[in-house]
């Protein structure tokens, strides 16, 4: 069995796709910088200028404290979940490595 | 640290001149009597009729009071309503969540993560090396599964494989699949095509022939998605 690891050709497209899939009234997706390198989006600023060309709203979410992101973003590298949904069962008991430069 | 703190000025160059609401975790999230202030923001700010927050009436403990070994104890994982209906699950839930999936629960509608859609593992059958110079393989796939966060689904034979040695050493890969959804809203007509090259250079010639063998190669995809004429 060979396992590949997807990536999106065209983000702006599946999103549509997804959208439509989805009979739901409101549909939402969640952009981290670091989607923009792993998704080969150069035009950054044009790619979300033309999400809200096509009527998508952004809601920004921040969190002011550093160092609690930069731990949830260690757990999503290595535990490799990168969100839940309703109804999944989390796996929050994952541990993982915290590097600690100590020079 | 540093990357991260990058990023955030990134996210904020990029987001400085577009319109959009703004909510901070600390402020608008961590506390229980500020959550429903802000779904009503958030509600208002895409035009819907306000809601009630359905985690509002759940204890959740501040920020200053978790443990740092919370990270690798066991702690539910359910949702209201959908498991074991401890309070305590539910404020452990809440632990972990970071802003958006705080959202997603607020809501109950989907967040989606662009960069994952999930993956792929197919199995393959006999294969047909042809062509000269560059060496193309014509490899059948006979079946497979593809599981993600909101997609699973099996391979649909006939399916196949089309690969060529590049002169650096690398395949370049055109599978053509077809996935039948085990989601029943999906099942009708769904059809993924997907370009597939390897993600980096494949291994040494001499040890290429046992990662053939031993059917996997590290491949990145780059998935299609679209619905069946």
């Amino acid at each position: 069995m060979a396992a590949w690891t997807l990536l999106v050709t065209s983000p702006d497209a599946l999103i549509r796709a997804r959208a439509a899939l989805f009979a739901s009234r409101v549909y939402g997706f969640k952009l981290r910088p670091p989607h923009y390198s792993t998704q080969s989006i150069r035009a950054q600023k044009a790619f979300l200028s033309g999400l809200q060309a096509e009527g998508w709203r952004l809601v920004h979410l921040r969190r002011r404290n550093v160092l609690r992101v930069a731990l949830s973003s260690l757990r999503r590298e290595q535990t490799k979940i990168v969100h839940r949904t309703v109804g999944d069962e989390s796996d929050e008991s994952a541990p993982f490595d915290v590097p600690i430069d100590r020079s | 640290m540093a990357r991260i703190e990058q990023e955030m000025r990134t996210e904020e160059e990029l987001l400085g001149a577009l319109p959009l609401l703004r909510l901070t975790y600390e402020d608008d999230l961590l506390r229980e009597g500020t959550r429903q202030p802000a779904l009503d923001r958030v509600f208002a700010f895409l035009e819907l009729p306000s809601a009630p927050c359905p985690l509002g009436t759940f204890a959740s403990r501040p920020v200053a009071s978790r443990r740092a070994s919370a990270i690798t104890t066991r702690s539910g994982g359910h949702l209201p309503g959908r498991g074991p209906s401890a309070s305590s699950t539910n404020r452990d839930y809440l632990r972990f969540l970071c802003c958006s999936e705080i959202i997603e629960a607020l809501t109950g509608y989907p967040v989606v993560s662009i960069p994952y859609p999930g993956t792929l593992k197919v199995e393959s059958g006999t294969r047909a090396v042809v062509g000269n110079g560059r060496i193309r393989a014509i490899v059948q796939i006979v079946g497979g599964r593809f599981e993600g966060p909101r997609l699973k689904g099996a391979v649909i034979v006939p399916a196949g494989d089309r690969i060529i040695n590049r002169p650096d050493g690398s395949y370049r890969l055109d599978g053509r699949l077809t996935l039948g959804t085990d989601d029943g809203a999906l099942s009708s007509s769904p059809v993924v095509t997907g370009l597939i090259v390897p993600e980096q250079r494949t291994p040494p010639r001499s040890e290429r022939r046992h990662w053939l063998r031993s059917g996997w190669l590290p491949l990145r995809a780059w998935l299609r998605l679209c619905r069946s004429p």
